[in-house]
């Protein structure tokens, strides 16, 4: 939403930009799923808490295999954490309160309007990530596509690997 | 750039109020199926499912799992402020204390007596012992036929553990202001005297379970006794014997709420229960477990001690 300019590394600002923003964007999604589930004030209370939660956590681990890999990239491993700012990109998606309101009424539009919204989102992620860690569309993509495939095998690997663990003890205990 | 923030500010509080809003329409349960108003209701739908207890009303953090009823009376009396024309009771409960089972029924008896709203039971699972009682004050009951329901009768439970103790060395005592204050001690074999006034207290509450089948459903006792000896009956078998009046599934009981009722057209519902028992955490939860088997009937009386732990409890 803001007009950055191509500087160095974001200000403290950008970052609290960055969380409010993730916090809006959990919470107008909060809103929608419990609307869709049928839930009363504590239960919006309830899954807003863990949206933001797990959300930030989520976007935290993420975005710092992301800053990491760029760090690699550009032979140079970045040691400010700037990962969480990544989160201003997200901004498309407290469209998603409207949208999903236009389903209700118009539903192709709605779709092809939160369609849209998630295109964009994509877009300013992708840009976000591209101006914070200065690297061109081709490293930003490929870094962005090898976090997310490095986190699934992770969350793979979280069920995988205690049963290696156990096999690998064998008999005996 | 000040223009700029506050654009970006309108654009943030309009999606928020238009995400309060997807959240306030779906908040209204009832949106496809109910009346939304409330003055607009034909039939109350009331659920009763699981353990029928004298729980408090449900917090965010905990609350009964089963029927409350506290919960219950309270959504009956919303019913009848609302004017609805008819209530339905869906039934899947194994029974309960029978003080909390005789509250709800007696509230039913109430609206009967006081109003014309007519009153349906829709037997679900298991209807058996006090889920039976609370359905014997409906106009109408329906059961499927392979509703398991009946077991009218009324138990407490003792138990015994001073062998298991004595062999582990464990000597229990207790000071009593007097000689019955620890009646039903888990310490100690039952005296012959509690035995008589356990006896007496089981074969009070009994009888005022047959006279309220009786009154409910306009049967001499005679008739009810016979199958009132704790039997089990399938849905088929209590319409032989008369305890439900016509065998169907919930859309039948609709249909016949709808009929009693003189319902003309789609009739509105509104569920008066919905949301309304265990801790929000499992409300939250979708499908949560809200049947009751044949197998919860016997793990029910089977666990009674440890779901009443209270020195004396009447199940029904």
């Amino acid at each position: 939403m803001e007009n950055h300019a191509q500087s160095s590394l974001p200000s403290p600002g950008f970052l609290t930009n960055g969380l409010g923003m993730g916090g809006i964007v959990f919470s107008i999604l909060a809103l929608n799923v419990s609307g869709r589930l049928h839930l009363g004030v504590r239960g919006v209370f309830i899954l807003a808490i863990l949206f933001i939660f797990v959300g930030f956590t989520t976007f935290y681990w993420l975005s710092t295999s992301l800053q990491y890999l760029a760090g690699i990239m550009q032979r140079n491993l970045a040691t400010t954490p700037r990962n969480m700012t990544i989160m201003n990109g997200l901004w498309p998606l407290i469209l998603l309160g409207p949208a999903t309101s236009l389903q209700r009424w118009l539903p192709l539009p709605g779709s092809i309007f939160t369609l849209l919204i998630l295109c964009t989102t994509l877009a300013t992620v992708i840009e976000e990530t591209r101006r914070i860690y200065r690297m061109n569309l081709l490293q930003t993509v490929f870094s962005l596509i090898t976090t997310v495939f490095l986190a699934l095998l992770a969350a793979i690997g979280i069920f995988v690997w205690p049963l290696i663990f156990v096999l690998g003890i064998g008999q005996s205990i | 750039m000040r223009l700029n923030r506050l654009l970006n500010l309108i654009l943030i509080v309009i999606c928020l109020v238009a995400a309060i809003g997807n959240w306030f329409v779906g908040y209204s349960p009832e949106k496809n199926t109910a009346a939304n108003k409330s003055g607009n209701t034909d039939i109350a739908l009331i659920d009763i499912y699981g353990t029928i207890s004298d729980a408090p009303a449900p917090s965010p953090w905990s609350g009964a799992s089963g029927a409350s009823s506290n919960t219950l009376i309270d959504a009956l009396d919303k019913a009848r402020k609302d004017k609805v024309k008819a209530i339905l009771l869906r039934i899947n409960s194994p029974g309960g204390s029978a003080a909390a089972a005789h509250a709800v029924y007696h509230e039913l008896m109430r609206i009967r007596k006081e109003t014309q709203i007519q009153i349906i039971a829709s037997l679900g699972d298991v209807a058996a012992s006090g889920g039976y009682y609370i359905a014997s004050a409906a106009h109408h009951i329906v059961a499927d036929p392979s509703s398991l329901t009946g077991s009218i009768g009324v138990i407490i439970r003792t138990q015994n553990v001073s062998n298991l103790l004595g062999k582990v060395g464990v000597e229990t005592g207790a000071i009593k202001s007097g000689a019955l204050k620890d009646l039903l001690s888990p310490f100690r074999a039952t005296t012959a005297k509690e035995q008589q006034l356990l006896q007496s207290i089981v074969q009070d509450s009994y009888q005022q379970f047959l006279e309220a089948i009786a009154a409910g459903r306009q049967l001499p006792i005679t008739d009810i006794k016979p199958l009132a000896d704790g039997r089990i009956l399938t849905g088929a078998q209590a319409k032989a014997s008369k305890l439900v009046d016509s065998l169907g599934n919930y859309r039948d009981a609709l249909n016949t709420t709808a009929t009693l009722a003189k319902i003309k057209g789609e009739p509105k519902i509104r569920n008066y229960t919905r949301g309304l028992s265990g801790s929000l955490l499992s409300r939250l939860l979708p499908n949560t477990k809200e049947t009751t088997t044949l197998e919860d009937l016997s793990s029910f009386f089977a666990n009674a001690a440890n779901h009443y732990p209270l020195p004396l409890t009447l199940l029904e």
